[in-house]
């Protein structure tokens, strides 16, 4: 059974607002982001053939959009001191506040991945399968599971090196 | 196989506050912004082209010289204008046919596409600059006799070019930088394929 628009953003739009965090510090042009990444879905939902894929399709068209915000993004990216306002609702709450750190941590390290691995990360944590991966970026299996692992790999570095 | 490392990236990653409710509910109204640009645009085009035709009809009707060489002007630089700009948007992507490369190399092929519309904006100030300056010409040589005329439309070339001139140039600018950040991009993933 096809979903209607609304149902779709609303069952996408955590994880797309996540993907488009790893894109833009920016609040601002953070939502700017995530606003053209929701039309460009809604635009290309009527030609969704199947059903089952619309998990790949959706952050498929997410990646791409957003691969065309940074592109024509000309000015320097702000320190994410200033832009980034991952605040814990409980502020305070020293678990909280550690929760907060490392999901700014996580977000700064995949930040500074090159495109290829950041993409697939960022998949991998939205909890696509491998299949769904390649199809998404349009590459092979095999290209995935080389990707991912480099990118695990420079993670593990960049994440052991600030702790 | 259990992955420590991944169980932790997912909890971090999970743990993000991200809110996207404003966002949605902005969604309604931005859904017609590409049209109505897209309408902007054409209308524009279509004015400049109704303005070219009546100029020809007056040109036609008072076998004037002046208005005969300004229709001409209009009908034939700005149609062109309008028809690259057109297709340009025209040929806007279809984001799930796409690849992250796909993406990049059509950034490329625009930007190489703007740079050739920044440099035929700039032919067709030039041909302008010529126009008026043929005028002058016709006019030392007696051959029309629109002295009041003359002074005016030079003033509006002269203001057209000085206001289009540095938006050429910083349109430019920006366009070259956008492909500056493509081809980085793009060398990112094929080193990676490579």
């Amino acid at each position: 059974m096809s979903k209607s628009a609304d149902e779709v953003i609303r069952e996408f739009g955590q994880g797309l607002a996540r993907v488009a965090a790893t894109y833009e510090r920016d609040r601002a042009l953070r939502e700017e982001l995530l606003q053209e990444i929701f039309l460009a879905i809604v635009s290309a939902l009527p030609r969704l053939q199947d059903v089952s894929k619309l998990k790949p399709f959706v952050y498929r068209i997410a990646h791409n959009r957003a691969v065309r915000h940074i592109q024509q993004r000309i000015r320097e990216p702000v320190s994410g001191a200033e832009a980034d306002e991952l605040a814990a609702d409980a502020v305070g709450h020293e678990q909280a506040m550690i929760a907060s750190e490392r999901s700014t941590a996580l977000l700064e390290a995949i930040r500074a991945l090159s495109l290829p691995y950041r993409q697939v990360i960022t998949l991998l944590l939205e909890e696509l399968t491998y299949p769904e991966i390649a199809e998404s970026l349009g590459i092979s299996l095999a290209n995935v599971g080389i990707r991912i692992s480099r990118a695990k790999q420079q993670l593990k570095e960049a994440l052991n090196h600030g702790r | 196989m259990a992955d420590e490392f991944l169980d932790e990236l997912q909890k971090d990653w999970r743990g993000q506050d991200v809110a996207f409710a404003d966002v949605h509910a902005r969604l309604r109204s931005q859904r017609w912004r590409p049209h109505l640009a897209l309408g902007f645009e054409l209308g524009a085009a279509a004015v400049v082209i109704g303005v070219g035709a009546w100029f020809a009809l007056m040109a036609w009707k008072h076998d004037s010289l002046l208005f005969g060489m300004s229709a001409a002007i209009l009908l034939l630089a700005s149609p062109a204008l309008a028809v690259a700009a057109w297709l340009a948007r025209k040929d806007s992507l279809r984001w799930e046919e796409e690849t992250p490369q796909s993406v990049l190399s059509t950034g490329v092929r625009r930007a190489d596409a703007s740079l050739r519309l920044v440099r035929l904006g700039r032919a067709h100030l030039a041909v302008i600059a010529a126009f008026v300056a043929v005028l002058w010409a016709c006019e030392a040589a007696g051959l029309i006799h629109a002295w009041d005329f003359l002074v005016f439309y030079t003033i509006v070339c002269a203001v057209t070019a000085a206001c289009h001139l540095p938006w050429l140039a910083w349109r430019e600018k920006r366009v070259l930088q956008e492909r500056t950040i493509c081809e980085r991009l793009l060398g990112e993933i094929t080193a990676l394929d490579s």
